[in-house]
């Protein structure tokens, strides 16, 4: 995928105004989000950026695969590493024309690598869940 | 002119992405939230 958009710290500031503007419950379920949330969150996804050009696979889900893992798993937040995964999953899904279909497997897949133990198998890991993502994120055409 | 072009078609993607979001992802969040 050539033309990869990695969202912005904007991406994220729209994406959570509108998700609170909709007065949907949702709101109270978000993790604590300040200026510190989004400098983690918009900061590790420059680094996946820095690193997308010497990467041979640019497969969008292999992008989202290293975003959910180093989201999930480096646990930079204090509270609310594995939602503010699945968010920053499902936004570069949305700005790169994508969907995710199963909130629920995504869930399980947060989940699943929040739980591995230090830095073992980090590259087959990141494999499995891009294979376990392209079944459930695809694209809106 | 391109680049406001693409900006606003990029924040209108988020918006209608972001009010999917909120209905779609409400139990997973919920689940998350509460352990």
């Amino acid at each position: 995928m050539d033309n990869f958009i990695f969202p912005s710290k904007d991406n994220f500031k729209i994406f959570i105004e509108v998700v609170k503007e909709t007065n949907h419950s949702i709101e109270k379920y978000l993790p604590p989000i300040n200026a510190d949330w989004y400098n983690i969150v918009s900061e590790s996804i420059e680094y996946i950026q820095s690193t997308y050009l010497y990467e041979q696979n640019k497969n969008i889900h292999v992008v989202l695969s290293r975003i959910l893992y180093k989201l999930a798993k480096k646990h930079e937040l204090g509270d609310g590493n594995k939602r503010t995964t699945i968010i920053a999953v499902v936004l570069t899904s949305i700005i790169n024309d994508y969907f995710v279909l199963s909130p629920e497997k995504l869930k399980y897949l947060v989940k699943r690598v929040a739980k591995t133990k230090g830095r073992i198998n980090e590259e087959i890991i990141k494999n499995r869940i891009a294979k376990e993502l392209e079944k459930i994120i695809l694209p809106f055409n | 002119m391109k680049n406001n072009k693409n900006n606003s078609i990029q924040r209108e993607k988020i918006t209608k992405g972001a009010k999917i979001f909120a209905v779609k992802f409400e139990r997973v969040m919920k689940e998350l939230a509460n352990g």
